[in-house]
């Protein structure tokens, strides 16, 4: 079992350097769309392997739903499932709106 | 989140030592994958909890039988969203599987049921493709199908099956006919099939895996739940939203106050009446005296809460059953941030207005265990259903019940501040241990899924209520029967003989006299005067002593003592003897007893310390050792004497 | 990324069925492959590969086995993919028409039919069609030929697009891949 947490290990998930600003999923305004494309760096390592296991991985369409009444946080529309996250990881997942 | 398990359990091996030996099943899911309903349904509610040995997570070990096939036992793992742990409850289930052995605090299993949620496939088959490296036997219990029908969505199951080469077992929930087919799968597991290639561990292969056994599944996704997405519009709304969480709370707090009164009184005077017939039936005197204040005053001031707690529990599994609870923690997120915990903690901290012991089970449900000690520290703060009848005798004493101020009840008004100032010292608490653990693990990022809103089962909210009032009733009555039993003792021991009483210059054919000499003179006495000068400086006595020292057993019995006490010195009216008690000895004798600055003194004490050994013994429970509990209680007892001084200097000084 | 996944095969543990995408190569046995996993064929390791329209079947020598080479020829299959354009495929409609079938017949359909206390089998003649017999109870059972259309046949068209109906009786059935023959 230690074998699969090792080779879990050798996983990456940042998103290219490009250094082309990109817009993240905070940025999305009620209703509209957008696809993943990667994690910036403004998160830990632990929290990137999270949002992936949670659906948030690269290629993956999102749309954001709707904002809390005191502007944080913020549900957004995952695949199937809706969830609720904050600024402070939206603002860390790089994204392209869609039409 | 209600506590759905019977309580026992040592850590080690296997959670009870009558398990060693059977086959081993373990549940194994991501949260919201009805993994706890199954669970539920095939242990039937006969769980065994305790924790994992040094961790805050919790363990949940049933047993099933699968009819001729004998008892097999199934532990319910900790919900896990990937086996690349960030979490002790994800490192449990990674120690768990540890099919190389290489943990020994737990054993592992013999073979897996993975319960994968229907309408969120393409997440959770991400999860089945990791367990399927563990090499140990798989079958896949495909959940909330009714859920995926009813949202348009599609799924060919026997091909499904195919694709992933594992057994596939639909069950829904409320459904029997699953079950009897899971069962029977559960039987043969050592004969069940596994994929004949292992799924891809690099995650982006995962993912063109999942979109390849889901295409050739037929998978359709479920469409967007319009009924919750229409509901969600008003509830979650800014304006209306906010109002309609306002008016729940509104109704929650309304609820322990006057909904519940109705059937309070039936219990006091059904409490009462059995009092008469003890004092009418029985007629030796000390039996009788054991019977009415110690057997039937103790029980009865517990039960007289049980409607009230019971109430509280059936709202909380109601919110909780309809998905409103995520709801609410969503929108108190904000808030809860402020104090360094998140929405789900509200919730924790809401259960525990009833009760602290719901309300500390409760942070089961917050991912981070840095959020659930921090919460659980805090909970003990809440205002809880047994701190009323103190609050309601002490406020009774201090004001009449016609004082205003200014336009409201006087009394209203010291209820409310107590409350009040009892939740914002919780949050406080929660902060201040949120910082002091900051080096144990890293800040877990926040998420929460909402879920879709149900019509709730009534069994299950049925089965939910009662497992949590009998818990606490069971575990409440024993400890405040005990204690009120043995206070009873201690209060009228050692006998005093008549030519003693007599030397003392005690009328011995007054009953209320000799019985206040007793009680003055009693083992309890001694040791309430023995503790005096810890509390001598906060205005107390050792009558007030001997009643904090025994509400550190249960908050209750400290009206039941002063009760007792009160009743020696004057059977008819105990509430005027209460009134006109002064102080015997020392430099403050003559002194009224309960005058304002001890009565705030003494409310002040109650409203911060620890004083529930129901309460340590779930600390220790859910916190895995005596640390945190025995942390707790000191700080509490500090920061309730520190305040309780403090407020009878203020008092004191306005008065 | 192309997605990929493994299916046994019932009865034949040296053979594997790929579902691939569908479309991606053409159908009929797989005369050679791209990369590592032509390396693997040209080792012996892998014997034969038949495509249909939307899965690849492989063979591991009788000496071998998939424990011991599934992930290999995984992450082999799954590279040659990425160019479809270098395999090298030989039409043979009849051989795959014929393992189709068959697999249907160890499958659904056949479980449907012997449920019935029926049974069936199918035949590849020389001229690369197939013939599909259902026997026992299935002889005298008016319901024969929905069985054979309904059942059968949409499986069968929903794998093999280009399936073509040849000849039919109550009980029997012939089909062929691509145009008929002549």
């Amino acid at each position: 079992m230690s074998s699969v947490s090792d080779r879990m290990r050798q996983r990456e998930f940042r998103a290219d350097a490009a250094g082309t600003p990109r817009i993240t999923l905070a940025h999305l305004q009620r209703g509209q769309r957008a696809r993943v494309v990667g994690y910036g760096e403004g998160i830990e390592d632990s929290a990137a392997r999270r949002l992936f296991d949670l659906g948030l991985s690269p290629g993956i369409e999102v749309e954001m739903v709707r904002r809390a009444p005191l502007r944080d946080p913020v549900i957004y529309r995952v695949g199937d499932y809706e969830i609720a996250l904050r600024r402070e990881q939206s603002t860390a997942i790089h994204v392209d709106r869609v039409r | 989140m209600s506590p759905q398990h019977d309580h026992c359990g040592a850590g080690g091996g296997a959670l009870s030592t009558a398990n060693v030996g059977l086959t081993r099943f373990a549940v194994v899911g991501s949260p919201n994958s009805g993994k706890t309903t199954l669970f539920n349904a095939l242990t039937g509610l006969h769980a065994k909890t305790g924790n994992y040995p040094g961790v805050t997570v919790a363990r949940y070990e049933g047993r099933t039988r699968l009819g001729e096939h004998g008892t097999v036992v199934v532990e319910d793992l900790p919900g896990t969203y990937s086996l690349d742990p960030i979490s002790p409850d994800e490192q449990i289930v990674v120690d768990v599987l540890d099919t190389d052995h290489q943990n020994t605090r737990v054993d592992v299993p013999d073979a897996m049921l993975v319960t994968l949620n229907a309408t969120t496939l393409r997440r959770s088959l991400g999860l089945l493709a990791q367990l399927q490296q563990t090499g140990l036997p798989i079958c896949v219990v495909l959940t909330f199908t009714d859920d995926l029908s009813r949202r348009g969505g599609r799924l060919d199951i026997p091909a499904f099956t195919r694709a992933l080469g594992v057994p596939v077992v639909t069950v829904v929930a409320g459904h029997r006919d699953g079950l009897a087919d899971l069962r029977h799968v559960m039987a043969r597991f050592d004969s069940w099939t596994s994929p004949v290639v292992p799924p891809p561990t690099d995650p982006a292969e995962v993912s063109a895996w999942v979109d390849s056994v889901l295409e050739s599944s037929g998978y359709r996704l479920p469409a967007v739940d319009t009924r919750t997405h229409r509901i969600d519009s008003v509830v979650l709304h800014p304006v209306l939203g906010t109002a309609i969480f306002l008016l729940t709370m509104f109704v929650f707090f309304q609820t322990i106050f006057t909904v519940a009164a109705p059937l309070q009184d039936s219990v006091e005077t059904f409490f009462g009446w059995l009092g008469g017939v003890v004092a009418d039936h029985v007629h030796i005197g000390w039996l009788s005296a054991f019977l009415s204040q110690a057997v039937i005053g103790g029980v009865g001031s517990v039960l007289v809460f049980v409607p009230q707690i019971a109430l509280l529990f059936l709202l909380i599994a109601l919110l909780e059953g309809t998905g409103y609870l995520a709801r609410a923690a969503f929108l108190m997120d904000r808030v809860m941030a402020r104090a360094g915990l998140e929405g789900r903690a509200f919730v924790a901290l809401l259960s525990s207005f009833a009760c602290a012991i719901p309300g500390i089970m409760a942070t089961r449900s917050l991912p981070s265990a840095r959020d659930r000690l921090a919460t659980m520290m805090g909970a003990p703060l809440m205002t809880c259903s047994a701190r009323l009848p103190v609050y309601i005798l002490l406020v009774s004493l201090l004001l009449p019940s016609d004082a205003r101020f200014g336009l409201f009840n006087a009394r209203g008004v010291v209820m409310f501040a107590l409350y009040f100032f009892g939740a914002l010292s919780a949050m406080a608490a929660a902060a201040v241990f949120k910082k002091l653990t900051a080096r144990s693990g890293p800040m877990l990022p926040f998420y929460m899924e909402m879920p879709p809103y149900q019509v709730p089962r009534l069994k299950t909210v049925a089965a939910e209520v009662w497992t949590a009032a009998s818990a606490f009733l069971r575990k409440v009555t024993s400890i405040i029967l005990a204690t009120t039993m043995v206070l009873w003792v201690l209060l009228n021991l050692p006998l005093r003989g008549e030519a003693e009483m007599a030397a003392a210059g005690v009328d011995t054919t007054d009953d209320a006299a000799v019985a206040a000499y007793v009680i003055d003179h009693s083992y309890a006495a001694s040791v309430g005067r023995a503790v005096e000068p810890v509390f001598e400086p906060l205005g107390f006595d050792w009558r007030i002593n001997i009643g904090i020292l025994s509400s550190l057993a249960a908050r209750e019995v400290f009206v039941a003592t002063l009760g007792q006490v009160a009743a020696a010195e004057n059977p008819e009216e105990p509430a005027q003897a209460l009134r006109e008690m002064t102080v015997q000895d020392g430099p403050q004798a003559g002194r009224t007893l309960f005058d304002a600055p001890t009565i705030a003194a003494l409310l002040v004490f109650f409203m911060y310390a620890l004083q529930c050994m129901s309460t340590v013994a779930v600390l220790r429970r859910e916190s895995g050792s005596w640390k945190w509990p025995a942390i707790a209680f000191s700080y509490m007892f500090a920061l309730a004497w520190a305040m309780a001084w403090l407020a009878k200097t203020v008092v004191g000084a306005l008065v | 990324m192309i997605g990929i996944h493994a299916e046994r095969v019932a009865g034949d543990p040296q053979a594997v069925r790929w579902v691939i995408p569908a479309g991606l190569l053409g159908v009929g046995r797989v005369r050679r492959a791209p990369g590592p996993l032509g390396a693997m064929f040209d080792a012996g390791t892998l014997t034969t590969g038949l495509a249909e329209h939307g899965a690849l079947w492989l063979w591991v020598s009788a000496g071998s086995s998939w424990a011991a080479h599934g992930r290999a020829v995984q992450s082999a299959l799954r590279a040659a993919l990425e160019h479809p354009e270098q395999w090298v495929i030989d039409p043979a409609p009849g051989e795959v028409l014929a393992r189709v079938t068959a697999d249907l017949l160890d499958g659904s359909v056949g479980d449907f039919v012997r449920s019935h206390g029926g049974s069936a089998r199918a035949e590849l003649s020389d001229d690369g069609t197939v013939a599909v017999h259902l026997g026992g109870a299935c002889e005298h059972c008016p319901a024969a030929d929905l069985t054979l259309q309904q059942r059968l046949l949409g499986e069968l068209r929903r794998r093999c697009p280009d399936l073509v109906e040849v000849d039919r009786g109550a009980t029997r059935l012939t089909l062929a891949l691509g145009a008929a023959p002549d």
